[in-house]
């Protein structure tokens, strides 16, 4: 009786710990997203001094940052560039990842590994040779240049290969004894099958695409073309700045990946723990 | 065998339709530049990358009004972006898409004038530099050329909080020619009636970039290498940032944000920073009136120490490989170089001062500014631009402070300064080892 109470109490007693420390990484995470929506209602001199409660600035910061940039293109460009790169990175690097998994050879091996170890190249050291790559392609300032080499994300193909491992052979086996064609079983079973493993990549692929910053910046010239993340440190650029202004800014351009993320959260979690039903 | 022919055919269709659409979206965009270029005859567009648009973009906007035969296509980018895309094309030795202007701040110039030769355009034939700070010039030339057009001015000055500094028992008088030994007693008094003398954060160069250009000196020599350990001006730096960091009278911040809420919070009596600062302290609305400008303190027993110094500031270049480098270099000449009207319209509208010593008294400079008390905040400044100290900044100087930087708290914890500065000179010369 004695040691079934002390047992509850000292299981209590370890949840209590576990939910304060649940509740302190929670808000160590939560804190910054809290402090840049009340941020972005407040003005300048009151973020510098430290203020974290709401304001009532807001409408004036999105007048100020509407007014300094135009943000609503930037907005419009950025979701061009984020979901022409989803799409297409996901259609590349799902074939890819298959065909890895699926078409194994020594050579296949070989070309995975090249593929594999290009993912150590820091980007820093591609900057120069992709600039003159795309220079004497003529695309410097066109979209195709944020686009392209974006569409081959390493990463995306191990991805699919290591989740293509759970897609079931004998489906695949059965598809082709009833006739069904190499790219009808990738097209019509694996895809379907393989949706959360998609739904994850996408998430992957939009955030990189909408957070690309060095590349972006570089490659493009002209400020009709600039994407989110190029306007809004130019909000940031100036002697004096206003930093309720580049909240907003900042603000703007971080919803689009909450709320993907949001939509395809059941999925994502799914596609990161690579199960299929 | 079949799989893997079925698997390449996918690929290569995949492929296919890839390039398929991108190829035409390409052609389509290479024709339309093509058809753009051929109408450009006049006036041509000059394309300027720099930042800050309400600064530097109201600047060229200005000066395109003055300028007919030229057009000015402002593409702004932040100060770090800009320097760094601008290092990313030359480096790539590709002249397609190189800007025809563009800014560079005053302290980074001589690195890009010296890894890229032949990339920026002389401007000797086109402006006279004697028109021009001396200390600007100095900045912009390399290997006894000019390159730039010198711009702005980060001319320093004492900002002060007249009635902090009136409780303690000083007059606006006593402010004028004050010793740092001075400022520092200043500051014990303040803090009796509850003030803070001045922010110091010590990993911020700023103060210390303005007291050694006010004595003439800089983190390095004029061949570049390090100049730490007979350097007089930092020595005497060093002692002062000792006392500030031992004393009870400065607010310590640790950020530029905690740096500008000390100003608009009303913690602090003083600011000693380039005149572009003014912007920050006019965010303290409620404050209005009670600023006042003064020459900032001077370093006593330093050879050649004067109450002028700068902090901050860019110039303008013109890229030589870029499409129009004769037309860039004539409208500059002509506008930033040469119109004191421009900077009467820059004062009025933007606050913007430059250094173009013609302009000095140009009329707006002496509109009295109201936050300020009244004074004639331009026109105070304006008057002491040509009397700032030149210096040689060298390519190096982000490498001599950060060397500084690594040994600072051990000289603020009390080591011995020399060793200390041996230290950082040899953390120097290991960094710019090529």
């Amino acid at each position: 009786m004695r040691s079934k109470q002390m047992k509850n109490k000292r299981r209590s007693l370890r949840y209590g710990v576990r939910h304060i420390f649940m509740l302190l990484i929670s808000f160590l995470s939560v804190f910054p997203f809290l402090w840049m929506l009340v941020s972005a209602t407040n003005s300048s001199a009151e973020i510098s001094m430290g203020k974290l409660l709401p304001g009532t600035r807001l409408v004036e910061n999105l007048r100020n940052a509407f007014e300094a940039a135009d943000i609503g293109r930037a907005f419009l460009n950025s979701v061009y560039v984020s979901v022409m790169v989803t799409v297409l990175s996901i259609l590349v690097c799902s074939a890819a990842g298959y065909a890895f998994a699926i078409y194994r050879s020594r050579a296949t091996e070989i070309v995975f590994l090249i593929l594999i170890a290009s993912m150590m190249v820091p980007f820093a050291a591609k900057l120069i040779p992709l600039y003159r790559i795309f220079a004497n392609m003529h695309l410097l300032n066109n979209y195709w240049a944020i686009i392209l080499p974006a569409i081959g994300a390493p990463f995306l193909v191990f991805f699919f290969r290591q989740n293509s491992e759970s897609f079931p052979r004998e489906t695949m086996q059965a598809a082709r004894v009833d006739g069904c064609s190499e790219a009808g079983i990738f097209l019509r079973i694996y895809m379907p099958m393989m949706r959360s493993t998609y739904a994850a990549a996408a998430v992957f692929s939009f955030m990189a695409a909408w957070n690309n910053y060095m590349w972006p910046l570089v490659a493009l010239q002209s400020e009709e073309k600039y994407t989110l993340p190029l306007m809004v440190s130019n909000l940031a650029g100036g002697f004096a700045p206003d930093y309720g202004m580049i909240m907003v800014g900042i603000v703007i351009s971080t919803l689009p990946t909450i709320f993907i993320f949001f939509v395809l959260q059941k999925n994502f979690v799914e596609g990161i723990l690579g199960s299929v039903k | 065998m079949k799989k893997k022919a079925v698997s390449m055919v996918l690929t290569a269709a995949v492929a296919a339709a890839l390039l398929a659409g991108c190829g035409s979206t390409s052609q389509g965009a290479a024709a339309a530049a093509d058809s753009a270029q051929s109408t450009e005859e006049e006036p041509a567009e000059l394309t300027v990358w720099s930042w800050d648009a309400s600064f530097n973009g109201a600047a060229f906007e200005e000066a395109d009004k003055l300028d007919d035969s030229v057009k000015v296509n402002f593409v702004e980018m932040g100060k770090a972006d800009c320097l760094e895309k601008l290092h990313t094309v030359l480096s790539s030795g590709v002249t397609e898409g190189l800007p025809d202007i563009v800014t560079i701040s005053d302290l980074n110039a001589q690195g890009y004038l010296m890894a890229y030769p032949g990339a920026f355009l002389p401007m000797d034939d086109y402006l006279n530099y004697d028109d021009f700070a001396p200390y600007k010039k100095a900045y912009v030339s390399y290997d006894g050329a000019g390159y730039g057009v010198p711009f702005d001015t980060g001319v320093a000055g004492l900002f002060y909080r007249s009635d902090y500094i009136e409780e303690a028992g000083y007059t606006d008088e006593d402010m004028q020619e004050l010793s740092w030994d001075e400022y520092e007693e200043l500051g014990k008094k303040l803090r009796e009636k509850g003030h803070y003398l001045q922010t110091f954060n010590p990993n911020d160069v700023a103060n210390m970039q303005i007291l050694l250009q006010s004595a003439g000196a800089w983190f390095t020599d004029d061949a570049g290498k390090a100049d730490f350990v007979n350097n007089a001006a930092l020595k005497e730096a060093y002692r002062l940032f000792r006392e500030f960091n031992d004393g009870d009278f400065v607010k310590k911040v640790s950020d530029w944000n905690e740096f500008a809420g000390a100003i608009n919070g009303g913690d602090v009596a003083c600011v000693i920073r380039g005149s572009w600062i003014t912007s920050t302290i006019k965010g303290g609305t409620d404050q209005s009136g009670l600023w006042k400008l003064a020459p900032i303190p001077t370093l006593d027993g330093v050879e050649g120490a004067v109450n002028r110094s700068n902090q901050g500031g860019s110039s303008i270049y013109v890229l030589a490989n870029g499409a129009h480098p004769e037309e860039a270099a004539r409208f500059l000449a002509k506008t930033f170089g040469g119109s004191t009207e421009l900077y009467n319209v820059l004062a009025e509208k933007a606050n913007i001062m430059g250094t173009y010593l013609p302009a000095s008294d140009v009329e707006a400079y002496s509109a009295a500014d109201e936050f300020f008390g009244g004074q004639q905040i331009n026109a105070t400044l304006a008057g002491w631009i040509a009397e700032i100290p030149s210096i040689n900044p060298g390519a190096y100087s982000a490498e001599a402070q950060a060397a500084l930087l690594a040994v600072t708290p051990n000289i603020l914890a009390g080591s011995d300064l020399d060793a200390e500065l041996e230290a950082a000179e040899a953390q120097f010369n290991a960094a710019v080892q090529e």
